[in-house]
Protein backbone atom coordinates (compact mmCIF):
# COMPACT_ATOMS: atom_id res chain seq x y z
CA UNK A 1 0.00 0.00 0.00
CA UNK A 2 1.15 3.29 -0.35
CA UNK A 3 2.52 5.40 2.14
CA UNK A 4 1.50 8.90 2.51
CA UNK A 5 5.04 11.03 1.98
CA UNK A 6 5.88 12.71 4.77
CA UNK A 7 8.82 14.77 4.56
CA UNK A 8 8.36 17.56 7.54
CA UNK A 9 7.16 16.17 10.91
CA UNK A 10 3.43 17.16 12.07
CA UNK A 11 5.07 19.01 15.23
CA UNK A 12 6.36 21.50 12.75
CA UNK A 13 2.92 22.01 11.42
CA UNK A 14 1.34 22.31 14.83
CA UNK A 15 3.61 24.88 16.28
CA UNK A 16 3.09 26.99 13.53
CA UNK A 17 -1.00 26.59 13.53
CA UNK A 18 -0.53 27.53 17.54
CA UNK A 19 1.48 30.62 16.73
CA UNK A 20 -1.03 31.64 13.60
CA UNK A 21 -3.88 30.89 16.17
CA UNK A 22 -2.49 33.14 19.34
CA UNK A 23 -2.02 36.01 16.55
CA UNK A 24 -5.50 36.17 15.16
CA UNK A 25 -6.42 35.75 18.71
CA UNK A 26 -4.43 39.18 19.38
CA UNK A 27 -5.90 40.61 16.61
CA UNK A 28 -9.55 40.54 17.92
CA UNK A 29 -8.36 41.67 21.41
CA UNK A 30 -6.22 44.32 20.05
CA UNK A 31 -7.59 45.66 17.01
CA UNK A 32 -10.65 48.21 17.25
CA UNK A 33 -12.05 47.42 13.76
CA UNK A 34 -14.69 45.34 13.14
CA UNK A 35 -13.70 44.53 9.67
CA UNK A 36 -9.90 44.12 11.13
CA UNK A 37 -11.36 41.70 14.19
CA UNK A 38 -13.53 39.14 11.46
CA UNK A 39 -10.01 39.38 9.37
CA UNK A 40 -8.15 38.22 12.67
CA UNK A 41 -11.06 35.74 12.93
CA UNK A 42 -9.94 34.43 9.57
CA UNK A 43 -6.70 33.79 10.73
CA UNK A 44 -7.21 31.74 13.50
CA UNK A 45 -9.83 29.25 11.69
CA UNK A 46 -7.38 28.91 8.96
CA UNK A 47 -4.69 27.93 11.53
CA UNK A 48 -7.28 25.31 13.06
CA UNK A 49 -7.86 24.53 9.59
CA UNK A 50 -3.72 23.83 8.67
CA UNK A 51 -4.01 21.64 12.17
CA UNK A 52 -6.85 19.61 11.14
CA UNK A 53 -5.11 19.18 8.09
CA UNK A 54 -1.58 17.94 9.52
CA UNK A 55 -3.41 15.45 12.18
CA UNK A 56 -5.38 14.05 8.57
CA UNK A 57 -1.94 13.36 6.99
CA UNK A 58 -0.63 12.19 10.21
CA UNK A 59 -3.36 9.43 11.02
CA UNK A 60 -3.99 8.80 7.60
CA UNK A 61 -7.74 10.26 7.25
CA UNK A 62 -9.56 11.81 4.48
CA UNK A 63 -12.18 12.63 6.61
CA UNK A 64 -10.24 15.64 8.42
CA UNK A 65 -10.25 17.30 5.05
CA UNK A 66 -13.65 17.12 4.41
CA UNK A 67 -14.03 18.72 8.05
CA UNK A 68 -11.93 21.42 6.77
CA UNK A 69 -13.84 21.72 3.71
CA UNK A 70 -17.03 22.32 5.65
CA UNK A 71 -14.91 24.77 8.17
CA UNK A 72 -14.30 26.54 4.94
CA UNK A 73 -17.43 26.86 3.93
CA UNK A 74 -19.16 27.61 8.00
CA UNK A 75 -16.49 31.00 7.34
CA UNK A 76 -17.31 31.26 3.98
CA UNK A 77 -21.60 32.04 5.55
CA UNK A 78 -20.02 33.84 8.62
CA UNK A 79 -18.14 36.43 6.41
CA UNK A 80 -21.30 36.78 4.64
CA UNK A 81 -23.64 37.54 7.40
CA UNK A 82 -20.69 39.87 9.26
CA UNK A 83 -19.72 41.71 6.53
CA UNK A 84 -24.00 42.57 6.24
CA UNK A 85 -23.69 43.53 9.99
CA UNK A 86 -20.75 45.73 9.45
CA UNK A 87 -22.11 47.34 6.43
CA UNK A 88 -25.91 47.82 8.43
CA UNK A 89 -23.89 49.32 11.41
CA UNK A 90 -21.85 51.74 9.66
CA UNK A 91 -24.97 53.32 8.01
CA UNK A 92 -26.80 53.85 11.17
CA UNK A 93 -23.34 55.03 13.40
CA UNK A 94 -21.11 56.12 10.81
CA UNK A 95 -18.42 54.33 12.54
CA UNK A 96 -17.44 50.62 13.19
CA UNK A 97 -15.24 50.88 15.90
CA UNK A 98 -15.81 48.55 18.29
CA UNK A 99 -15.71 50.59 21.58
CA UNK A 100 -18.37 52.87 20.17
CA UNK A 101 -20.67 50.25 19.78
CA UNK A 102 -21.57 49.54 23.40
CA UNK A 103 -25.32 50.43 23.15
CA UNK A 104 -27.71 47.58 22.42
CA UNK A 105 -30.12 50.16 21.13
CA UNK A 106 -30.18 50.65 16.93
CA UNK B 1 16.37 18.75 4.68
CA UNK B 2 15.24 20.67 1.74
CA UNK B 3 11.41 20.51 2.66
CA UNK B 4 12.18 21.28 6.34
CA UNK B 5 13.73 24.30 4.72
CA UNK B 6 11.29 25.42 2.39
CA UNK B 7 8.83 24.85 5.44
CA UNK B 8 10.59 26.93 7.17
CA UNK B 9 10.64 30.00 5.03
CA UNK B 10 7.36 29.61 4.42
CA UNK B 11 6.32 29.67 7.76
CA UNK B 12 8.03 32.34 8.32
CA UNK B 13 6.57 34.03 5.64
CA UNK B 14 3.02 33.27 7.17
CA UNK B 15 4.14 34.44 10.51
CA UNK B 16 5.63 37.63 9.30
CA UNK B 17 2.51 38.24 6.83
CA UNK B 18 -0.17 37.88 9.97
CA UNK B 19 2.10 40.18 12.11
CA UNK B 20 2.16 42.87 9.22
CA UNK B 21 -1.67 42.53 9.34
CA UNK B 22 -2.12 43.10 12.92
CA UNK B 23 0.12 46.33 12.73
CA UNK B 24 -0.80 48.17 9.64
CA UNK B 25 -2.75 50.93 9.96
CA UNK B 26 -4.38 50.59 6.37
CA UNK B 27 -7.46 48.14 6.61
CA UNK B 28 -6.63 47.25 2.67
CA UNK B 29 -2.79 46.80 3.30
CA UNK B 30 -4.45 44.23 6.30
CA UNK B 31 -6.46 42.22 3.79
CA UNK B 32 -3.58 42.08 1.43
CA UNK B 33 -1.52 40.53 3.99
CA UNK B 34 -3.87 38.48 5.26
CA UNK B 35 -4.19 37.01 1.20
CA UNK B 36 -0.05 36.21 1.33
CA UNK B 37 -1.33 34.40 4.32
CA UNK B 38 -3.85 31.83 2.84
CA UNK B 39 -1.22 31.51 -0.07
CA UNK B 40 1.44 30.55 2.51
CA UNK B 41 -1.36 28.02 4.18
CA UNK B 42 -2.42 27.08 1.19
CA UNK B 43 1.07 26.03 0.03
CA UNK B 44 1.07 23.71 3.46
CA UNK B 45 -1.88 22.19 2.08
CA UNK B 46 0.09 21.24 -0.50
CA UNK B 47 2.94 20.02 1.28
CA UNK B 48 0.54 18.02 3.78
CA UNK B 49 -1.36 15.51 0.52
CA UNK B 50 -4.64 18.12 0.35
CA UNK B 51 -4.39 19.24 -3.19
CA UNK B 52 -8.43 19.83 -3.55
CA UNK B 53 -8.26 21.23 0.09
CA UNK B 54 -5.30 23.77 -1.17
CA UNK B 55 -7.44 24.94 -4.35
CA UNK B 56 -10.50 25.69 -2.41
CA UNK B 57 -8.48 27.78 0.06
CA UNK B 58 -7.35 29.63 -3.11
CA UNK B 59 -10.58 30.02 -4.66
CA UNK B 60 -12.58 30.04 -1.30
CA UNK B 61 -10.52 32.40 0.68
CA UNK B 62 -7.97 34.09 -1.61
CA UNK B 63 -10.35 34.52 -3.91
CA UNK B 64 -14.05 35.03 -3.03
CA UNK B 65 -13.91 35.89 0.89
CA UNK B 66 -10.87 38.65 0.88
CA UNK B 67 -12.70 40.30 -2.22
CA UNK B 68 -15.56 40.69 -0.06
CA UNK B 69 -13.55 42.08 2.41
CA UNK B 70 -11.68 44.25 0.23
CA UNK B 71 -15.11 45.58 -1.23
CA UNK B 72 -16.68 46.09 2.25
CA UNK B 73 -13.69 48.37 3.15
CA UNK B 74 -13.86 50.28 -0.02
CA UNK B 75 -17.76 50.98 0.25
CA UNK B 76 -17.11 52.43 3.63
CA UNK B 77 -14.63 54.51 3.06
CA UNK B 78 -13.12 52.78 5.97
CA UNK B 79 -9.10 51.99 5.01
CA UNK B 80 -7.82 54.59 7.48
CA UNK B 81 -7.58 52.57 10.94
CA UNK B 82 -5.89 54.38 13.91
CA UNK B 83 -4.34 51.59 16.01
CA UNK B 84 -4.35 51.20 19.64
CA UNK B 85 -5.85 54.21 21.19
CA UNK B 86 -9.49 53.72 23.04
CA UNK B 87 -10.49 53.61 26.13
CA UNK B 88 -7.87 50.65 26.99
CA UNK B 89 -4.57 51.65 26.58
CA UNK B 90 -3.03 48.98 28.61
CA UNK B 91 -5.08 46.21 26.67
CA UNK B 92 -2.73 45.39 23.36
CA UNK B 93 0.10 45.17 26.22
CA UNK B 94 -1.46 43.09 28.36
CA UNK B 95 -2.74 41.27 25.73
CA UNK B 96 0.75 40.39 24.19
CA UNK B 97 2.01 39.40 27.38
CA UNK B 98 -1.12 36.81 28.20
CA UNK B 99 0.04 35.50 24.26
CA UNK B 100 3.22 35.13 25.30
CA UNK B 101 2.22 33.22 28.22
CA UNK B 102 0.48 31.08 26.39
CA UNK B 103 2.85 30.51 23.82
CA UNK B 104 5.01 29.29 26.98
CA UNK B 105 3.25 27.29 28.67
CA UNK B 106 2.53 24.97 25.22
CA UNK B 107 6.43 25.06 24.98
CA UNK B 108 7.00 24.15 28.49
CA UNK B 109 4.51 21.38 27.88
CA UNK B 110 6.06 20.10 25.04
CA UNK B 111 9.81 20.35 25.99
CA UNK B 112 8.77 19.10 29.61
CA UNK B 113 7.49 15.73 27.80
CA UNK B 114 4.15 16.13 28.90
CA UNK B 115 2.07 15.74 25.21
CA UNK B 116 2.13 12.35 23.60
CA UNK B 117 3.25 12.04 20.04
CA UNK B 118 1.79 9.13 19.15
CA UNK B 119 3.15 7.41 15.47
CA UNK B 120 0.00 6.23 13.83
CA UNK B 121 -0.64 3.03 13.42
CA UNK B 122 0.72 1.60 10.04
CA UNK B 123 -2.26 1.38 7.68
CA UNK B 124 -3.88 -2.44 7.81
CA UNK B 125 -4.31 -4.68 4.85
CA UNK B 126 -6.57 -4.79 2.89
CA UNK B 127 -8.19 -8.29 1.46
CA UNK B 128 -10.40 -8.66 -1.62
CA UNK B 129 -11.88 -12.23 -2.84
CA UNK B 130 -11.64 -13.16 -6.67
CA UNK B 131 -14.09 -15.85 -7.92
CA UNK B 132 -12.50 -17.66 -10.67
CA UNK B 133 -13.47 -21.13 -10.61
CA UNK B 134 -16.51 -22.64 -12.45
CA UNK B 135 -18.98 -23.08 -10.05
CA UNK B 136 -21.33 -22.04 -7.32
CA UNK B 137 -21.40 -19.05 -5.17
CA UNK B 138 -19.17 -19.43 -2.32
CA UNK B 139 -19.65 -17.58 1.55
CA UNK B 140 -15.89 -16.99 2.33
CA UNK B 141 -14.94 -17.57 6.21
CA UNK B 142 -11.94 -16.00 8.00
CA UNK B 143 -10.81 -17.53 11.25
CA UNK B 144 -14.35 -19.34 11.34
CA UNK B 145 -16.07 -15.34 11.00
CA UNK B 146 -17.93 -14.69 8.38
CA UNK B 147 -16.01 -12.53 5.55
CA UNK B 148 -17.87 -12.44 2.84
CA UNK B 149 -21.16 -13.76 1.47
CA UNK B 150 -22.01 -14.74 -1.78
CA UNK B 151 -19.30 -14.37 -4.05
CA UNK B 152 -20.44 -15.14 -7.29
CA UNK B 153 -18.41 -16.73 -9.90
CA UNK B 154 -16.38 -14.22 -12.09
CA UNK B 155 -16.59 -11.71 -10.08
CA UNK B 156 -14.48 -9.84 -7.20
CA UNK B 157 -15.37 -8.19 -4.07
CA UNK B 158 -13.88 -4.77 -2.79
CA UNK B 159 -11.51 -4.41 -0.73
CA UNK B 160 -11.83 -4.43 3.09
CA UNK B 161 -9.54 -3.52 5.81
CA UNK B 162 -8.27 -6.39 8.12
CA UNK B 163 -6.01 -6.71 10.93
CA UNK B 164 -2.73 -8.19 10.58
CA UNK B 165 -2.36 -11.49 11.07
CA UNK B 166 -2.17 -15.27 10.68
CA UNK B 167 -5.52 -16.26 9.03
CA UNK B 168 -7.20 -19.42 8.02
CA UNK B 169 -9.71 -18.89 5.20
CA UNK B 170 -12.60 -21.56 4.52
CA UNK B 171 -14.60 -21.46 1.66
CA UNK B 172 -18.00 -23.19 1.76
CA UNK B 173 -20.95 -23.49 -1.09
CA UNK B 174 -23.38 -19.80 -0.16
CA UNK B 175 -25.42 -20.82 2.30
CA UNK B 176 -23.85 -23.59 3.87
CA UNK B 177 -23.57 -23.96 7.78
CA UNK B 178 -19.67 -23.91 8.04
CA UNK B 179 -20.70 -26.54 11.58
CA UNK B 180 -22.32 -29.11 9.56
CA UNK B 181 -20.94 -29.07 5.71
CA UNK B 182 -17.25 -29.59 4.28
CA UNK B 183 -15.35 -26.43 3.57
CA UNK B 184 -14.77 -26.61 -0.39
CA UNK B 185 -11.38 -25.09 0.12
CA UNK B 186 -8.97 -24.62 3.21
CA UNK B 187 -6.22 -22.19 3.22
CA UNK B 188 -3.91 -20.62 5.06
CA UNK B 189 -1.99 -17.31 4.60
CA UNK B 190 -0.42 -14.21 6.62
CA UNK B 191 -1.23 -10.33 6.20
CA UNK B 192 1.01 -7.92 6.64
CA UNK B 193 0.36 -4.45 7.57
CA UNK B 194 0.37 -2.05 4.38
CA UNK B 195 -0.50 -4.81 1.62
CA UNK B 196 -3.44 -5.25 -0.32
CA UNK B 197 -3.83 -8.82 -1.21
CA UNK B 198 -6.17 -10.57 -3.54
CA UNK B 199 -7.40 -14.83 -2.67
CA UNK B 200 -8.52 -15.88 -5.86
CA UNK B 201 -10.32 -19.28 -6.08
CA UNK B 202 -9.18 -21.06 -9.18
CA UNK B 203 -10.60 -24.22 -10.55
CA UNK B 204 -12.91 -26.65 -12.23
CA UNK B 205 -15.38 -29.05 -11.26
CA UNK B 206 -14.67 -29.97 -7.70
CA UNK B 207 -11.26 -29.20 -7.00
CA UNK B 208 -10.34 -25.70 -6.08
CA UNK B 209 -7.03 -23.97 -5.34
CA UNK B 210 -6.44 -20.71 -3.80
CA UNK B 211 -3.97 -18.23 -4.93
CA UNK B 212 -2.61 -15.16 -3.40
CA UNK B 213 -1.84 -12.33 -5.35
CA UNK B 214 -0.26 -8.62 -3.94
CA UNK B 215 -1.73 -5.97 -5.45
CA UNK B 216 -0.74 -2.77 -5.76
CA UNK B 217 -4.65 -0.97 -5.53
CA UNK B 218 -3.56 2.53 -6.24
CA UNK B 219 -3.72 4.53 -9.22
CA UNK B 220 -0.73 4.17 -11.74
CA UNK B 221 0.73 7.60 -12.54
CA UNK B 222 0.75 8.03 -16.02
CA UNK B 223 -1.87 7.31 -19.05
CA UNK B 224 -0.94 3.14 -18.17
CA UNK B 225 -2.88 0.27 -16.83
CA UNK B 226 -1.93 -2.89 -14.86
CA UNK B 227 -1.93 -5.94 -16.39
CA UNK B 228 -0.70 -8.76 -14.54
CA UNK B 229 -1.33 -12.69 -15.53
CA UNK B 230 -2.54 -15.25 -13.64
CA UNK B 231 -2.67 -18.70 -14.51
CA UNK B 232 -6.02 -21.04 -13.55
CA UNK B 233 -5.59 -24.15 -16.22
CA UNK B 234 -4.42 -26.55 -13.79
CA UNK B 235 -3.17 -28.90 -16.75
CA UNK B 236 -1.84 -26.75 -19.38
CA UNK B 237 1.36 -26.15 -17.76
CA UNK B 238 3.01 -22.47 -17.71
CA UNK B 239 1.89 -19.95 -19.84
CA UNK B 240 2.86 -16.66 -21.83
CA UNK B 241 0.51 -13.71 -22.40
CA UNK B 242 1.20 -12.72 -26.14
CA UNK B 243 0.38 -9.71 -27.85
CA UNK B 244 -0.12 -11.24 -31.49
CA UNK B 245 0.87 -7.82 -32.87
CA UNK B 246 4.12 -7.31 -31.83
CA UNK B 247 6.23 -8.04 -34.73
CA UNK B 248 8.31 -11.05 -33.51
CA UNK B 249 11.55 -11.36 -35.69
CA UNK B 250 13.09 -13.87 -32.58
CA UNK B 251 10.95 -16.75 -30.97
CA UNK B 252 9.89 -14.69 -28.00
CA UNK B 253 9.33 -11.00 -29.12
CA UNK B 254 5.70 -10.55 -28.59
CA UNK B 255 5.71 -11.83 -25.08
CA UNK B 256 4.84 -9.68 -22.59
CA UNK B 257 4.22 -12.36 -19.49
CA UNK B 258 6.60 -15.30 -20.09
CA UNK B 259 5.67 -18.94 -18.30
CA UNK B 260 3.19 -18.43 -15.48
CA UNK B 261 2.66 -21.08 -14.03
CA UNK B 262 -0.65 -22.28 -12.13
CA UNK B 263 -1.29 -20.27 -9.39
CA UNK B 264 1.02 -18.48 -9.41
CA UNK B 265 0.98 -15.12 -10.06
CA UNK B 266 3.64 -13.15 -12.33
CA UNK B 267 4.84 -9.39 -11.51
CA UNK B 268 2.05 -6.51 -12.71
CA UNK B 269 3.00 -5.00 -16.26
CA UNK B 270 2.41 -1.43 -16.57
CA UNK B 271 0.95 -0.99 -20.10
CA UNK B 272 -0.41 1.76 -22.21
CA UNK B 273 -4.45 2.43 -21.81
CA UNK B 274 -5.84 1.19 -24.75
CA UNK B 275 -9.56 0.88 -25.95
CA UNK B 276 -8.93 -2.32 -27.47
CA UNK B 277 -6.37 -4.65 -27.48
CA UNK B 278 -5.91 -8.29 -28.60
CA UNK B 279 -3.83 -10.23 -26.78
CA UNK B 280 -3.27 -14.30 -26.54
CA UNK B 281 -2.44 -16.78 -24.18
CA UNK B 282 -0.47 -19.30 -25.56
CA UNK B 283 1.79 -22.59 -23.90
CA UNK B 284 4.87 -21.40 -22.81
CA UNK B 285 7.93 -21.56 -24.42
CA UNK B 286 6.08 -23.02 -28.03
CA UNK B 287 5.75 -20.24 -30.61
CA UNK B 288 4.55 -21.87 -33.16
CA UNK B 289 1.81 -22.98 -31.08
CA UNK B 290 -2.13 -22.01 -31.45
CA UNK B 291 -3.04 -19.67 -28.58
CA UNK B 292 -4.84 -21.34 -25.66
CA UNK B 293 -7.43 -18.63 -25.65
CA UNK B 294 -7.53 -14.98 -27.01
CA UNK B 295 -8.54 -12.20 -25.32
CA UNK B 296 -10.35 -10.38 -28.05
CA UNK B 297 -10.52 -6.34 -27.93
CA UNK B 298 -9.80 -6.06 -23.90
CA UNK B 299 -10.67 -2.48 -22.85
CA UNK B 300 -7.44 -1.07 -20.51
CA UNK B 301 -8.55 1.63 -19.45
CA UNK B 302 -6.33 3.88 -17.47
CA UNK B 303 -5.98 3.92 -13.82
CA UNK B 304 -7.16 0.01 -13.34
CA UNK B 305 -6.06 -3.26 -12.56
CA UNK B 306 -6.46 -5.68 -14.81
CA UNK B 307 -5.53 -9.45 -13.71
CA UNK B 308 -6.20 -12.00 -16.83
CA UNK B 309 -7.31 -15.14 -15.64
CA UNK B 310 -7.88 -18.17 -18.22
CA UNK B 311 -9.62 -20.54 -16.81
CA UNK B 312 -11.69 -23.61 -17.54
CA UNK B 313 -15.01 -24.26 -17.93
CA UNK B 314 -17.30 -27.20 -18.05
CA UNK B 315 -19.31 -27.11 -21.37
CA UNK B 316 -23.13 -28.72 -21.31
CA UNK B 317 -21.48 -31.72 -23.69
CA UNK B 318 -19.20 -32.82 -20.85
CA UNK B 319 -16.34 -31.35 -22.71
CA UNK B 320 -14.24 -28.38 -21.20
CA UNK B 321 -12.95 -24.70 -22.79
CA UNK B 322 -10.77 -21.88 -22.05
CA UNK B 323 -12.74 -18.84 -21.12
CA UNK B 324 -10.84 -15.78 -21.47
CA UNK B 325 -11.39 -14.06 -17.81
CA UNK B 326 -10.67 -10.62 -16.97
CA UNK B 327 -10.94 -9.33 -13.35
CA UNK B 328 -10.57 -5.51 -13.80
CA UNK B 329 -10.79 -2.36 -10.78
CA UNK B 330 -10.72 0.84 -11.34
CA UNK B 331 -7.27 1.82 -8.95
CA UNK B 332 -7.95 3.23 -5.37
CA UNK B 333 -8.03 7.07 -5.45
CA UNK B 334 -5.18 8.62 -3.64
CA UNK B 335 -4.93 10.08 0.18
CA UNK B 336 -6.26 13.53 -0.10
CA UNK B 337 -7.35 13.83 -4.08
CA UNK B 338 -10.48 14.95 -4.78
CA UNK B 339 -11.78 11.42 -5.76
CA UNK B 340 -11.07 10.63 -2.25
CA UNK B 341 -12.62 13.87 -0.63
CA UNK B 342 -15.77 13.71 -3.12
CA UNK B 343 -16.29 9.88 -2.03
CA UNK B 344 -16.11 10.63 1.19
CA UNK B 345 -18.34 13.88 1.33
CA UNK B 346 -20.74 11.94 -0.69
CA UNK B 347 -21.00 9.08 1.92
CA UNK B 348 -19.83 9.17 4.93
CA UNK B 349 -20.62 13.00 5.50
CA UNK B 350 -23.53 13.08 3.34
CA UNK B 351 -25.89 14.81 6.14
CA UNK B 352 -22.82 17.73 7.40
CA UNK B 353 -22.62 18.48 3.24
CA UNK B 354 -26.78 18.83 3.46
CA UNK B 355 -26.55 20.80 6.50
CA UNK B 356 -23.93 22.97 5.65
CA UNK B 357 -25.25 23.74 1.96
CA UNK B 358 -28.59 25.15 4.54
CA UNK B 359 -26.75 27.09 5.95
CA UNK B 360 -25.37 29.01 3.00
CA UNK B 361 -28.52 29.50 2.13
CA UNK B 362 -29.55 30.72 4.82
CA UNK B 363 -26.26 33.24 5.08
CA UNK B 364 -27.32 34.29 1.61
CA UNK B 365 -30.91 35.13 2.41
CA UNK B 366 -29.77 36.95 5.68
CA UNK B 367 -27.34 39.29 4.69
CA UNK B 368 -29.83 40.65 2.20
CA UNK B 369 -32.32 40.98 5.15
CA UNK B 370 -29.68 42.58 7.15
CA UNK B 371 -28.25 45.14 4.39
CA UNK B 372 -31.89 45.73 3.15
CA UNK B 373 -34.14 46.14 5.52
CA UNK B 374 -35.57 49.05 4.74
CA UNK B 375 -36.58 48.15 1.48
CA UNK B 376 -38.36 45.16 3.51
CA UNK B 377 -39.93 47.72 5.44
CA UNK B 378 -41.78 49.39 2.62
CA UNK B 379 -43.08 46.03 0.94
CA UNK B 380 -45.07 45.29 4.04
CA UNK B 381 -48.47 45.74 3.37
CA UNK B 382 -50.37 48.93 5.05
CA UNK B 383 -52.70 48.39 7.43
CA UNK B 384 -56.14 48.70 6.34
CA UNK B 385 -58.11 51.90 7.66
CA UNK B 386 -61.96 50.95 8.25
CA UNK B 387 -63.71 53.80 8.20
CA UNK B 388 -67.17 53.56 10.79
CA UNK B 389 -69.90 55.56 11.84
CA UNK B 390 -69.76 57.36 14.04
CA UNK B 391 -72.97 55.71 16.05
CA UNK B 392 -73.90 51.99 15.81
CA UNK B 393 -77.23 51.30 13.99
CA UNK B 394 -78.84 50.46 17.76
CA UNK B 395 -77.71 53.67 19.19
CA UNK B 396 -79.33 55.27 15.85
CA UNK B 397 -82.70 53.81 15.94
CA UNK B 398 -83.10 55.09 20.09
CA UNK B 399 -82.02 57.92 18.89
CA UNK B 400 -84.99 57.96 15.86
CA UNK B 401 -87.75 57.36 18.19
CA UNK B 402 -86.75 60.49 20.46
CA UNK B 403 -86.44 62.86 17.47
CA UNK B 404 -88.75 61.12 15.37
CA UNK B 405 -87.08 62.57 12.48
CA UNK B 406 -85.53 59.20 10.77
CA UNK B 407 -84.34 61.42 7.89
CA UNK B 408 -81.76 63.13 9.78
CA UNK B 409 -81.11 60.23 11.82
CA UNK B 410 -80.30 57.99 8.20
CA UNK B 411 -78.10 61.21 7.27
CA UNK B 412 -75.74 60.67 10.59
CA UNK B 413 -75.56 56.85 9.63
CA UNK B 414 -73.94 57.59 6.33
CA UNK B 415 -71.96 60.14 7.51
CA UNK B 416 -68.27 58.41 7.69
CA UNK B 417 -66.12 59.16 10.35
CA UNK B 418 -62.76 61.01 10.04
CA UNK B 419 -59.81 58.79 8.99
CA UNK B 420 -58.57 57.39 12.41
CA UNK B 421 -54.78 58.44 13.09
CA UNK B 422 -52.49 55.78 11.59
CA UNK B 423 -50.28 54.73 13.98
CA UNK B 424 -46.62 54.94 13.87
CA UNK B 425 -44.88 51.79 12.55
CA UNK B 426 -42.47 50.65 15.26
CA UNK B 427 -38.99 49.68 13.81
Amino acid sequence: MEPIPVFVPTELYLALAVVLFVMGALGVVIRRSAILIFMSIELMLNAGNLAIVAFARHWGQVGGQVLVFFVMTVAAAEVAVGLALIVTIFRSRRSINVDELHQMEG
Amino acid sequence: MTEVFVFLIVGAIAILSAAFMLISENAVHSALFLVLNFFCVAFFFLTLSAPFIALIQITVYAGAIMVLFLFVIMLLGAERVVPGAGPYHWLPRAAIALALVFLLTIGLAVAGGNVNFNNPPPPQPMLRLIHAADGPPFDVYLNNQLFEENVVYRQATGYRSVPAGEYAIAIYPAGADPATSAPAILGDFTLTNNSAISVAMLGAGSTYTLSRLVDNPFSTGADQARLTVLNGLPDAGPIDLVDPGLPSTTDDDDVLIASASFAEPIGTLLVEAAEARTLTIRPSGSPGASPLVTYHDLALARDTNNILIPSPERLSTGGMRVVPLVIATAALPEFGSPQAVGAELYTAYLLPFELVSVLLLTAMVGAVVLTRRDLIAEHRPRRQVVRRPLVGPQAASALATQIGDQESVEQILSEPAPPAEPTPEGT
